[in-house]
């Protein structure tokens, strides 16, 4: 079993002497490839932290993190950057997308940082998220359901072998959140691709793969789930 | 293009007002650099250009012994030394007499020192003795041509001469008869250069002996007029004139400081405001989109990609600005200097495309952008991908403001006012913008408007408060008692007093300063002197106040006083110093030089000073008389030539002055469009930041007048606080600029009516009330609804 993501003794800590605030303490995890993993935990458990410490986003206190076989946490700056741009696809609870750029734009700022037909792609992947007809709207025109699959397209663009979605759904209602868990279950299809989605939502457990429980800053439960739900089929 | 390019392009397009405003600021401060520097140059170059092709004179020496010349040449640096006459005499030109200036010439041919362009006619012949050239200024205002004839006053009488030519002298660019003397009253001065030979029949008692020199090229400048000042003081010469000092040169030198100061000065005061301006709007998009910047290093994209990119926020903006800037500040440099040089009639107007001013000009402009976006872009490429994490974040915690800590009882006031109150402190480095702007407008525009002030009260002082008379009065005939009542009995003349005029050099432990010495009766009524007396001391001498740097005495010191038409000298006491706005003048009681000049050795009789040449009558009307048929019923006095209206010379200054008020409209107007340009950018991010925060309001029922005071009573209070501070640094800035125009040739004290600062203050209220009108129109025009759905992106 290859592995997509490897921590050892994971430790992050904010702040200095009576503020400090232990985000992630010793965390060992082993992620296979090619899983839909959902992360859960109250507020404050570290769940972003942890996410950021994937993504390469910030340094650790202490401890490794493996992705791919690459030790990110001991990565340098340029590095970090030419990772975050091969590797990892992010998608976020505020899409984040730039206002004055058009969906297709949003997606092409990406597209162009690597090599290849930078249009051909973007188009691709618009049709994954199923926007093609949207492409020339700019984020204010559309609704929050299609700006956040036009931030997973944008995630995916670079065709990451990590999406890391950091409550994707936590700025959505209940239906339009599960098309955009449909969309995040359908490009792991059949893929070496993984996906790590953090909620605090557990219902959305039920679709994982696997399901990986944080608590205070540790991981306090990981469980493989053999028959994963479709989403079509979660009640909230 | 690049997706990256295109989200630059519409950033720029979504704020194009505030760029806009920082664009047309940095064109107006590289305007001002390219308009200034340029004038400056081609001013310089033109003048030398006349200067070097007539060999104006590096160095003037009168009135030293005999063979000075041949003493000059073998001082070395000193290339050629020539000597000829130089006479102030009078002349009668149709029916107006005035005290012209003689000044010879070999009638072979050019002479080596102070060439002259021959503009219409031709030059002096040995054949035509009584052909005379005139100099274009007297030409002009005489309308004389050549073949006219005029008369020149001898020591047998008239004799007349003849017009052969019109000349440009480059002694007399600007026609000042001396450092004294520095506005001449058209028809009061003129030039007549006439042949060397001719002028033993025309004057032979002009004997001023003039020496003028040209040096070697690349001498230390210094050196040699300190070796030829040495050696002019050892053969008795009554005054040393450096080319720095001749005051045409000086006059003309004074206005390409003035451009030169301009080229420093103004420009450093836009650029900043524009630089500022910028800052605060790039800080606005940089912090707008913190999330979209952690985005996008999260995707990969490399933190220097994307602090160049906002740092080319800056750069465009700069770039695109300097370069329109510096090719509207040269072509409006090369206007001027065709403007200045045709006014003046400078032969020689020489305009050059300088790379120096076009390079300079676009590296203000790059480098004014790149310092505003520098902090930006640093921030980008500082700040962490994890911001991509985080939802939008209150801007600055809430918190009371100073006065209300200070003054607990403004808690009482409505909300609204302490929203205002509250709104100032919330923004620090914005609210500092918007005070900078409104101190460096103020700079600019008292600064200008100072030196209007400061030439009209001055002008004020000296024709109401030093020069008393209404008109000065020139005989034919030696000045007497008889003559001087002769003029006080005329219908409409208060008071009527003899005036001595004559031509000084005071000297003290080796240095030596050319002027004039002006005697009044005691207890004078034409003249007012701001001693601490009041008046003239009896005996002694007083001095304009340069006179004490010049050549180093305080009061008490004795001078020695040459009186080179005289031939001999005195010495007196100074008794005081005197501030007038113009020329640095020595005064003695009428009595006191008589007495000193009779016991002076060798002596001279008071007789000899009745001469009309050196003494007239200054008159001084009774209050409400007709004022031309007065001077009209002194000319019918017998032995009256010639009736000079004093109020008239202050009406030529006062034209001058027109030139003046077209500056300080342009400095205020480009103040306020500065001071416009910063204000508004100011508060277009101000409102643009809190757009959720009005919407909220709005939606709960506050009216958009209501707001709209919310944005004005915020501004304008900052305005009002960088008021103060503004009219102290203007005010300053003004003093030293003023200051840097002082010399012995005109004091320039600045003078600033309180007026001047209440309107500067109004202006800016004003400035600030229309620069708040773009954002209150934002304000009205928010739809509430996108403004929450942007929040969400
Ligand atoms: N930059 C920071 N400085 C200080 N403390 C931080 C910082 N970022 C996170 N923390 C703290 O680290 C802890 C973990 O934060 P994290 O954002 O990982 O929680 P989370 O599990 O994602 O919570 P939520 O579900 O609310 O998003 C929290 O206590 C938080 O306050
Ligand atoms: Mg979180």
């Amino acid at each position: 079993m290859t592995l997509a993501v490897r921590t050892t003794d994971l430790t992050k800590t904010y702040g200095e002497g009576e503020t400090e605030v232990r985000a992630l303490d010793g965390v060992n995890l082993e992620i296979p490839k090619g899983e839909f993993v959902v992360i859960l935990g109250p507020s404050g458990a570290g769940k972003t932290t942890l996410l950021n410490q994937i993504g390469a986003l910030e340094e650790p206190t202490s401890g490794t993190t493996d992705v791919d076989g690459v030790i990110v946490s001991s990565l340098n700056e340029k590095e970090r950057t030419e990772y975050r741009l091969r590797t990892v696809g992010f998608v976020f609870q505020f899409f984040n997308l730039v206002p004055t750029l058009t969906a297709r734009e949003n997606i092409g700022l990406i597209a162009e940082l690597i090599d290849g037909d930078a249009e051909a792609r973007t188009d691709t992947v618009l049709a994954q998220v199923g926007l093609t007809d949207r492409g020339d709207h700019f984020p204010g025109q559309l609704s929050g359901g299609e700006q956040q699959r036009v931030s997973i397209a944008r995630g995916l663009v670079k065709n990451p072998s990590l999406v890391l979605c950091d409550e994707p759904t936590g700025s959505l209602d209940i239906e339009t959140g599960i098309q955009i868990l449909e969309l995040l279950r359908t490009v792991t299809a059949g893929r070496d691709r993984s996906v790590l989605t953090v909620t605090h939502n557990a219902i959305i457990a039920q679709m994982a793969d696997r399901v990986i429980r944080v608590r205070d800053g540790v991981v306090v439960d990981m469980q493989e789930n053999r028959s994963p739900a479709e989403p079509s089929e979660l009640t909230w | 293009m690049s997706y990256l390019a295109t989200k630059r392009a519409r950033d720029f397009r979504r704020s194009r007002w505030q760029f806009i405003a920082v664009f047309v600021t940095i064109v107006l401060g590289v305007i001002m650099f390219g308009a200034s520097y340029d004038s400056y140059q081609n001013l310089n170059v033109s003048y030398n250009g006349t200067y070097d092709r007539l060999h104006f004179a590096d160095m003037t020496v009168t009135g030293a012994d005999n063979g000075f010349a041949d003493t000059a040449t073998s001082i070395p640096g000193v290339e050629i030394a020539e000597a000829r006459t130089q006479a102030d005499i009078p002349f009668s030109v149709g029916d107006t007499v005035l005290l012209g200036r003689i000044v010879t010439m070999p009638a072979d041919g050019q002479p080596q020192v102070n060439q002259i362009d021959v503009t219409d006619g031709s030059y002096l012949a040995p054949d035509d003795p009584t052909g005379v050239l005139v100099e274009t200024h007297m030409a002009e205002q005489f309308k004389l041509a050549v073949g006219d004839t005029f008369d020149i006053a001898t020591g047998a009488g008239w004799t007349t001469v003849t017009v052969r030519g019109i000349a440009v002298s480059p002694e007399y660019l600007w026609p000042a008869r001396s450092r004294q003397d520095f506005f001449s009253l058209p028809g009061t001065f003129g030039v007549a250069f006439v042949s060397a030979d001719a002028v033993a029949a025309v004057a032979p008692e002009a004997t001023t002996n003039q020496v003028v020199m040209l040096y070697d090229d690349g001498v230390d400048r210094q050196a040699v007029d300190s070796a030829v000042t040495d050696a002019a003081n050892s053969a008795n010469a009554a005054d040393i004139m450096t080319q720095a000092d001749q005051p045409s040169n000086a006059g003309l030198n004074l206005d390409l400081m003035g451009f030169e100061q301009m080229a420093v000065a103004f420009p450093i005061l836009f650029l900043l405001a524009a630089g500022m301006a910028a800052f605060i709007l790039l800080t606005r998009i940089v912090y707008t989109q913190r999330s979209q910047i952690g985005t996008l290093r999260a995707s990969g994209m490399s933190r220097g990609k994307l602090a160049w990119h906002y740092l080319s926020y800056g750069l465009i903006l700069g770039v695109a600005a300097a370069v329109i800037g510096t090719i509207l500040g040269i072509a409006a440099g090369w206007a001027i200097t065709g403007t200045y040089t045709g006014e003046l009639g400078i032969p020689d107007t020489i305009r050059e495309l300088r790379w120096s001013t076009a390079i300079v000009g676009v590296l203000f402009g790059i480098v004014t952008g790149a310092l505003a976006a520098l902090a930006p872009a640093l921030a980008v490429f500082r700040s962490s991908p994890a911001e991509a994490m985080r939802g939008e974040v209150p801007t600055t915690g809430g918190r009371r403001s100073l006065v209300e800590t200070v003054l607990p009882t403004l808690r009482r006031l409505p909300v609204r006012w302490l929203m205002v109150l509250r709104g100032v402190g919330r923004n620090k480095l914005r609210s500092l913008s918007t005070m900078l702007g409104v101190v460096l407008a103020l700079t600019l525009v008292l600064a200008a408007w100072g030196m209007i002030d400061t030439v009209q009260i001055l002008l004020d002082r000296q024709f109401n408060q030093i020069d008393l008379s209404d008109s000065t009065v020139l005989m034919d005939r030696p000045v007497d008692a008889s003559e001087v009542d002769a003029v006080a009995a005329v219908d409409g003349v208060a008071v009527a007093e003899p005036v001595i005029t004559l031509p000084a050099t005071a000297k003290s432990d080796g240095q030596s300063y050319g002027t004039q010495l002006q005697a009044y009766v005691s207890g004078t009524q034409v003249r007012g002197f701001s001693t601490d007396g009041g008046g003239l001391p009896a005996d002694g001498v007083i001095a304009g106040v340069s006179l004490r740097d010049e050549i180093g005495v305080d009061v008490g010191d004795t001078v020695t006083i040459e009186f080179s038409t005289l031939e001999t000298s005195v010495t007196a006491p100074i008794r005081g110093f005197i501030e007038e706005p113009m020329g640095t003048v020595l005064y003695m009681n009428r009595d006191a030089l008589i007495s000193a000049l009779e016991a002076a050795d060798p002596s001279v009789p008071g007789t000899v000073l009745q001469n009309p040449t050196v003494t007239t009558v200054a008159a001084v009307f009774a209050d409400g008389v007709d004022r031309s048929a007065v001077m009209e019923s002194i000319h019918g006095v017998d032995g009256v030539i010639s009736v000079i209206d004093s109020r008239e010379i202050y009406d030529l200054v006062q034209q001058y002055m027109g030139l003046f008020y077209a500056f300080v409209g342009i400095m205020i107007a480009f103040g306020g469009a500065m001071a416009f340009a910063l204000i508004f950018n100011t508060i277009s991010v101000n409102v643009a930041e809190r757009s959720t925060e009005y919407a909220t309001m709005r939606a709960n029922g506050l009216s958009n007048r209501r707001i709209a005071g919310l944005i004005t009573g915020e501004n304008v209070l900052l305005v009002s606080l960088g008021i103060i501070p503004g009219l102290i640094v203007g005010y300053l800035a003004a003093a030293w600029m003023m200051s840097t125009y002082s010399s012995d040739m005109m004091k320039f004290n600045l003078e600033m009516r309180p007026s001047t600062l209440v309107f500067a203050a109004i202006a800016m209220i004003i400035v600030a009330l229309l620069s708040v009108i773009p954002g209150i129109r934002t304000v009205r025009r928010l739809n509430i609804v996108e403004v929450v759905r942007e929040r969400a992106m």
